[in-house]
């Protein structure tokens, strides 16, 4: 709490007076109701968890566990369970177990499709999808179990993973680029480059990468648009040419002179052939082929 | 210097220095927003001469590339153009020496993974017993067909600081 002395006579502390306070809000005002905020509106970007699986880049949940699964000790001797009655079958199965009794059998099921052999424990293949396991059991248990949020050492748990996945995928991306491409797209895993520099969000620096955004897309609009209007000047600027050239020539045939024209005739008569197909593709409205056509034949 | 440069020119020879604008580089690719090009990252080294060692320095270089033949985290070779291209683009691609990711042994000219063959790893899994479902060189398709749809790697990082509405822009990272 700052003292009421300090607030009247220091200038350090005049920003916290109420009327310093009232300025600042009016300022703020004013630049919300700027013209250039109908154009632009920034909308902040929702600040997700540290376990979200839009931060950490999981496309598929964990998957859901079937309780009638055999539990993952038990499966060697399935031809002998099968044959039990119902009752009895259902003490080894996985509706009659723990939680971890099902994820269990769907880490299994993920390493089926991707170890390298079946006492694969070291490779990349195996860490990555180890990891991916692991996160998505936890980011299941935080969404069904709120209060499991609270939970440091899980929350903590997360976050390394899911540093150390990234990690391991950039390491195969390095040896085999071709494994990792097949590995994101058999877990369902986005792989983007981490920010050189932790940015924090600000509402003005973002604006100013608005801005520049916009101003880039309207440049190249319409440079675009100025191109395609020189573009379609050029056929009746040609038109008029040949007209002139064509003129030169009757006058020097009148007076019985050797025509001074007939190459530059046979270039611009080429050119407006040239430009016949890609006029018609960008303004197809604009000149049609007969018109090019009736053209020529009176040349 | 001069004495050596001097016997040198006696003996017909032209000497040859470490100075002046290199034509050529080697670099490594990194993604970029430049249209038609590819951004070299190319490790320089600067003599100091008080201390008579050299020290470490980065320069990145813009390379014409129009028919994006290199992908990022290649190792590439550059030449210097005559004329400036644009007003960043100095140099172009001349060759992919080393594709990231499919590198091949240059002595025995076989491909590898990380510090070992990729035979030598196979043999390893045909002894413990092949997953059949598990990786296979064979049916691999090139790279590149994840690019854009899993793989963001070929843009830079950056965090997300505004909800688009009108664009979709996925390889920015939640901040």
């Amino acid at each position: 709490m700052i003292p009421r002395r300090l607030l009247i006579t220091s200038s350090r502390f005049l920003h916290t007076t109420p009327a310093a306070c009232l300025r600042k809000e009016r300022v703020i005002a004013t630049i919300d109701n700027h013209e250039f905020h109908k154009i632009i509106k920034y909308n902040r970007p929702e600040k997700l968890k540290s376990w979200d699986p839009r931060k950490s880049g999981d496309l598929r949940p964990l998957g859901e566990i079937d309780p009638k699964w055999l539990k993952f000790e038990f499966q060697p001797f399935s031809e002998v369970i099968d044959k039990l009655p119902e009752e009895h079958r259902r003490i080894f199965t996985v509706g009659f177990g723990k939680r971890s009794d099902g994820t269990k059998i769907l880490l299994q099921n993920d390493l089926d499709k991707t170890r390298r052999h079946k006492y694969d424990t070291t490779s990349l293949d195996f860490k990555v999808t180890w990891s991916t396991w692991r996160i998505r059991n936890l980011q299941d248990l935080f969404a069904k179990n709120p209060t499991q949020q609270r939970s440091r050492h899980f929350k903590v748990k997360v976050k390394e993973l899911i540093e150390k996945r990234g990690k391991w995928l950039n390491q195969m991306r390095h040896q085999d680029y071709k494994r990792f491409e097949w590995i994101i797209e058999v877990l369902g895993v986005i792989y983007k480059n981490t920010p050189k520099k932790p940015a924090r969000v600000e509402r003005k620096a973002s604006i100013n990468v608005l801005v520049n955004l916009y101003c880039n897309e309207m440049r190249d609009k319409k440079m675009l648009e100025y191109k395609t209007q020189l573009e379609l000047e050029k056929v009746p600027f040609l038109q008029t040419k040949l007209e002139t050239l064509m003129a030169i020539r009757a006058d020097e045939e009148s007076i019985s002179m050797p025509s001074s024209v007939d190459q530059d005739i046979r270039d611009t008569r080429k050119l407006l052939l040239e430009l016949e197909k890609n006029h018609m593709t960008i303004h197809p409205t604009k000149i049609t082929d007969l018109d090019v056509k009736k053209m020529y034949n009176s040349a | 210097m001069a004495s050596t440069a001097t016997s040198l020119a006696s003996s017909g020879l032209k000497l040859v220095t470490n100075t002046g604008p290199k034509k050529f580089l080697l670099g490594k690719c990194y993604p970029c927003y430049v249209p038609k090009a590819t951004r070299v990252y190319v490790k320089m080294m600067d003599w100091d001469d008080w201390l008579k060692m050299y020290f470490t320095r980065f320069d990145t270089f813009f390379a014409h590339d129009p028919d994006k033949i290199t992908k990022t985290g290649d190792i590439v070779l550059i030449e210097q153009l005559p004329k400036r291209l644009t007003r960043d683009i100095t140099h172009a691609i001349t060759k992919v020496v080393y594709p990231m990711g499919d590198i091949v042994d240059p002595i025995t000219g076989k491909k590898c993974m990380g510090g070992n063959f990729r035979e030598d790893e196979e043999k390893k899994d045909r002894l413990w017993g092949k997953n059949k479902n598990a990786f296979d060189y064979d049916k691999a398709p090139p790279r590149g067909w994840q690019e854009g749809k899993k793989d963001w790697s070929h843009k830079p990082g950056q965090t997300k600081f505004h909800e688009f509405t009108d664009r979709d822009i996925t390889h920015l990272t939640h901040s």
